[in-house]
């Protein structure tokens, strides 16, 4: 943690200090977003400042702008030097807006409500059904119009639970509104949504603020939508509708569209909604919701568009470049900042159907990303992707932070992750399936910020995992790699580094929970063995407490099995290992046996040495 | 020498042929990059343009400046221009030249050369203008060491006004009475663009040109338009619409709403040769309607002539129990633009619309 950045907002503060200039006005309202790891209806930190007077910067001063407010500052809101709490202009010369009369839900939340799920030691909740009745205006481009919109507030907008009535939508254009946009507009308190873009292709949504708001915000509506661009938006404090998803396993309840649930995807409302990744997606933030960027699968298309003939989760990326997430992930141990997960589907009776977890069917759920659209080959959409055509979603230079579940978390697999940052979060990435090149990594997995969040919660019930390997077949590659204080800080697990600032500690603001490890292995492994499963290469530890952690879930009472014994890693470099050439690291346990010997004579697989006692001990 | 066979491209920007004063910034153009060296505040920017506008890419401290040449070092987000990463940047227009540095990602190696030939014109942008440095003094610097003790309000406090309680001024005020504070940030650290991230390199929204002192033009609301204000606009036995009626604009007619119109209109429809135009008042512009049919232009502003002074467009209509299942037709409290409809908004533009602390 830095000693003091001058950016930092702190309670009692009259004034923020921002990074760039910029040219807002006396009497402006902007929104000082949050830092809190918690972000919900009933309990958030996010504050709304109006704008008092502006000194600019110059390129001596080193800020971009200095902009006294009319209000105190409430809240701490973070800024060091690996993330920095965005503060987004609601202010606009042009206004569109619902009236206050008839627009304002009538069954407000009262804010008090708890439920029986413990969240990291925090029990409040949205209030079941309420905020429901939300009935703002909306503005709807269709039937061959085009729309042009900049420098507009839109305010109240959006009407719950009501298809197709969002503050803006672009309805059934195809290609015939290219060059249309939705841009450095803002979209407050909105009760449906921020912006649909619905079976049109070739928009621009450019440096929009969405701002408290239910609903997914940023909204691809069927997963037909193609080639947009969705670029420098940023969206925050996002209310789900109904019961935020979560579970004990890997799985979810699973969610039917009702009355009070027209999309049933909303149960896990999150800022950015991604049915179809063939987008340019650049430059925007997420702050709040239940993930910040959502990409479910959607093996068809939904809605209107169901019956198009294309598999909108094998599609392929555009680019996907320089996106952040943050106070988010707060209601499931699966969720993350960003979540390649959620499957949304109507089933064999035509139930229109959301499974927010991870999709056991592996159909609804999967992402067969392929080069070649197999929906046009004789073999249709769920036909085989031939091995020399799958391909990758490749998303680069992200960045979480404050999230106490996943950074990222794909249950899909097949992904290039390449340039990702994350600061004091659970867990940095959980990629369950296989192939996924990780490259260019820097896993913080504590500051050393305090977490904000409810007085009843700690930050030692929350992981500070670096990276767990899971099951067979993984095939990871992670490649330059760098962990800081990840792992529990214990004398029994000093081994590599003892310093009195490692990993993390008992405090319950700035720890981890006594199980966290740098990396960690599941006794899931029962195949190839000794097959490598997965590579490192150029791998460094800072300040790192506990490096190894073998998860034994067979509990203490069940017999051995070949689990956890084959799990086996090449460190080409050692530089995991310690041990500075390539090792081999996998299980050392008793009941293992030398399974890493390949034939009868007892011999070593070349080139590499075997450090199986760094498993036994740790 | 890299680059010579760039394709050429110059666009007018409001550009001053020589001689150049000593107000103004050098604007070049090869192929899809942008130079732009601002001689008062001695800054060189480099620009990439790309589908979504001008990104920057680089900056730099102007280090020569002798009237006929100017020269900057650039450093940027990973810049880089078929691998070769630019060191330095010439603009000399009376050869019209843009000379650059370039190393070599391989080995390192510093060459130069002719990056393009292009007119560099002068072009006079409003510059910002600059404050005094001030002193930093030596308070001890203020930090929160526990976690906040008062429970978050649930809801902003306050709604922000529909209508500005003043009249814009356009200009924010800056307060000498304010710099006091400037000593609760002395002798910290910024975080800067550049240093916001520890690995990853979060891209920055092009910097748009109308902020670069372009002139506005094409105001739609300042042609010749009939008045909504005036019963001629409206028919021999017409009259101005009032509160409750259901308004069409007349066809083949642009109509202009220069000022607030009293009451709640019903539904406005626009039909496809009309065109509906909301313009500038100090006083600001209150509309409230139950909706808006736009088969024509429904218009405020345009991408070269950005709303200065606040329009409201309020929307009324009340929810019914069975909403969700029976859906009202768009037009209830809506803004439909359909058929050969087309809307433009075009508020003022701010920049950014959001950063970080």
């Amino acid at each position: 943690m830095d000693a003091a950045i001058a950016q930092k907002a702190n309670i009692g503060d009259s004034y923020v200090v921002l990074q760039h200039p910029v040219n807002w006005e006396y009497g402006q309202a902007f929104v000082l977003v949050t830092t809190a790891v918690k972000d919900s209806r009933e309990w958030h930190q996010n504050e709304i400042c109006y704008v008092k007077s502006i000194s600019l910067g110059d390129s001596s001063s080193g800020y971009g702008a200095i902009v006294y407010v009319q209000n105190q500052i409430q809240f701490i809101h973070y800024a060091n030097k690996g993330y920095q709490a965005e503060v987004g202009l609601l202010s606009r010369k042009i206004m569109v807006q619902g009236a206050a009369s008839d627009s304002e839900p009538t069954d407000r939340d009262p804010l008090n409500c708890t439920e029986s799920r413990w969240k990291w030691g925090d029990y409040g909740t949205h209030c079941p059904n309420t905020e429901l009745t939300g009935y703002g205006g909306h503005i709807i481009v269709t039937n061959g119009g085009k729309g042009y919109v900049e420098g507009v507030q839109l305010y109240r907008m959006g009407q719950t639970n009501v298809l197709g009535r969002y503050p803006f939508h672009f309805h059934g254009l195809g290609n015939n509104c290219t060059g249309c946009y939705l841009r450095d507009s803002s979209i407050y308190r909105s009760f449906y949504r921020c912006v649909s873009i619905h079976g049109t292709n070739n928009l621009t949504i450019n440096e929009n603020v969405g701002y408290d708001v239910t609903g997914y915000c940023f909204y691809l509506e069927d997963g037909v939508e193609e080639n947009n661009t969705l670029s420098f938006n940023l969206a925050a404090h996002i209310h789900y509708l109904g019961t935020a998803p979560s579970g004990n396993g890997q799985t979810t309840a699973i969610n039917v569209a009702s009355a009070t649930l027209t999309l049933p995807a909303d149960v896990s409302a999150s800022g950015f909604y991604i049915t179809n990744v063939r987008y340019n997606i650049i430059g925007n933030a997420a702050s709040g919701g239940w993930s910040g960027f959502a990409f479910p699968s959607l093996v068809r298309p939904v809605g209107l568009y169901r019956n198009l003939n294309i598999r909108p989760s094998s599609r392929l990326a555009l680019i996907i470049d320089g996106n952040t997430a943050h106070s988010t992930g707060w209601y499931w141990y699966h969720a993350s900042g960003f979540y390649f997960g959620g499957s949304l589907y109507y089933d064999p009776n035509g139930v229109y159907t959301y499974n927010a977890g991870r999709d056991f069917t592996f159909y609804y759920g999967d992402r067969p990303t392929c080069k070649v659209d197999m929906c046009s080959t004789s073999g249709g959409c769920d036909d085989w992707c031939s091995s020399k055509n799958q391909a990758w979603v490749r998303i680069t230079n992200s960045k979480v932070f404050l999230v106490p579940s996943d950074g990222l978390n794909s249950w899909s697999g097949r992904m290039e992750v390449v340039g990702f940052e994350v600061h004091d979060v659970g867990l940095s990435m959980e990629l369950l399936e296989s192939g996924v090149l990780i490259k260019n990594l820097l896993a913080e997995c504590r500051s050393g910020e305090i977490w904000l969040m409810p007085s009843s919660c700690r930050a030692t019930y929350m992981t500070g995992n670096g990276f767990y390997w899971y099951d067979t077949g993984q095939k990871h590659i992670m490649t330059s790699a760098l962990f800081r204080n990840c792992g529990y800080k214990s004398n029994l697990f000093n081994q590599y580094d003892n310093s009195t600032d490692r990993g993390c500690d008992d405090s319950p603001l700035t720890g981890c929970h006594s199980s966290s490890t740098t990396f960690g292995f599941l006794t899931h492994s029962d195949q190839y063995t000794p097959q490598i499963m997965q590579a490192t290469n150029n791998i460094t530890f800072q300040r790192c407490g506990r490096r190894f952690y073998l998860h034994d879930w067979r509990g203490d009472n069940m017999n051995s099995t070949v689990s956890g014994r084959t799990q086996n890693w090449i460190d080409t470099d050692g530089s995991v290992s310690g041990l500075g050439v390539s090792t081999l690291i996998g299980s050392g346990q008793q009941a293992a046996g030398h399974w890493w010997r390949v034939d009868s004579q007892g011999n070593l697989p070349p080139l590499i040495r075997i450090s199986y006692r760094l498993m036994m001990k740790f | 020498m890299p680059r010579q066979s760039h394709k050429l491209f110059f666009h007018a920007l409001l550009a001053l042929n020589l001689p150049f004063s000593h107000s103004e910034t050098w604007v070049a153009r090869c192929s899809n990059l942008q130079f732009q060296f601002d001689r008062s505040n001695k800054l060189a920017y480099l620009y990439l343009n790309t589908t979504i506008g001008l990104l920057q890419v680089a900056q730099g401290t102007i280090s020569i400046d002798n009237g006929v040449l100017m020269r900057a070092p650039m450093s940027g987000n990973a810049l880089s221009f078929n691998d070769l990463a630019l060191t330095e940047v010439e603009l000399n227009p009376s050869n019209k030249a843009v000379n650059v540095q370039y190393r070599s990602p391989i080995d390192g190696t510093v060459s130069s050369g002719k990056f393009c030939n292009t007119v560099i014109s002068g072009v006079l942008m409003k510059s910002p203008s600059r404050r005094p440095t001030r002193k930093r003094s030596a308070n001890p610097s203020r930090r929160i060491t526990k976690s906040p003790s008062k429970k978050p309000t649930k809801q902003p406090i306050r709604k922000p006004t529909l209508r500005p309680s003043r009249k814009p001024t356009n200009k924010v005020q800056t307060t000498p009475t304010m710099q006091p504070s400037m000593t609760e940030i002395s002798n910290k650290t910024f975080i800067t663009p550049g240093t916001a991230s520890e690995l990853v390199i979060i891209p920055d929204p092009p910097k748009p040109l109308t902020l670069l002192g372009t002139n506005r033009t094409k105001c739609p609301h300042l042609g010749n338009l009939s008045d909504w204000h005036s019963s001629s606009t409206w028919g021999v036995s017409a009259n101005i619409p009032t509160s409750g009626q259901n308004v069409t604009l007349p066809v083949n007619t642009r109509v202009l709403i220069s000022k607030s119109i009293n009451g709640t209109l019903g539904f406005i429809i626009i039909p496809s040769s009309s065109e509906l135009v909301i313009g500038e008042n100090v006083q600001g512009i209150q509309v409230h309607a139950k909706g808006f049919d736009v088969q024509g232009r429904l218009t405020a502003g345009s991408e070269t002539c950005r709303i200065e002074t606040s329009i409201a467009i309020t929307l009324y209509g009340t929810r019914s129990n069975d909403v969700v299942t029976n859906i009202k037709p768009p037009l209830f409290k809506g803004i439909v633009v359909s058929g050969s409809g087309q809307l433009d908004l075009h508020g003022k533009r701010y920049f950014r619309t959001w950063t970080r602390l």
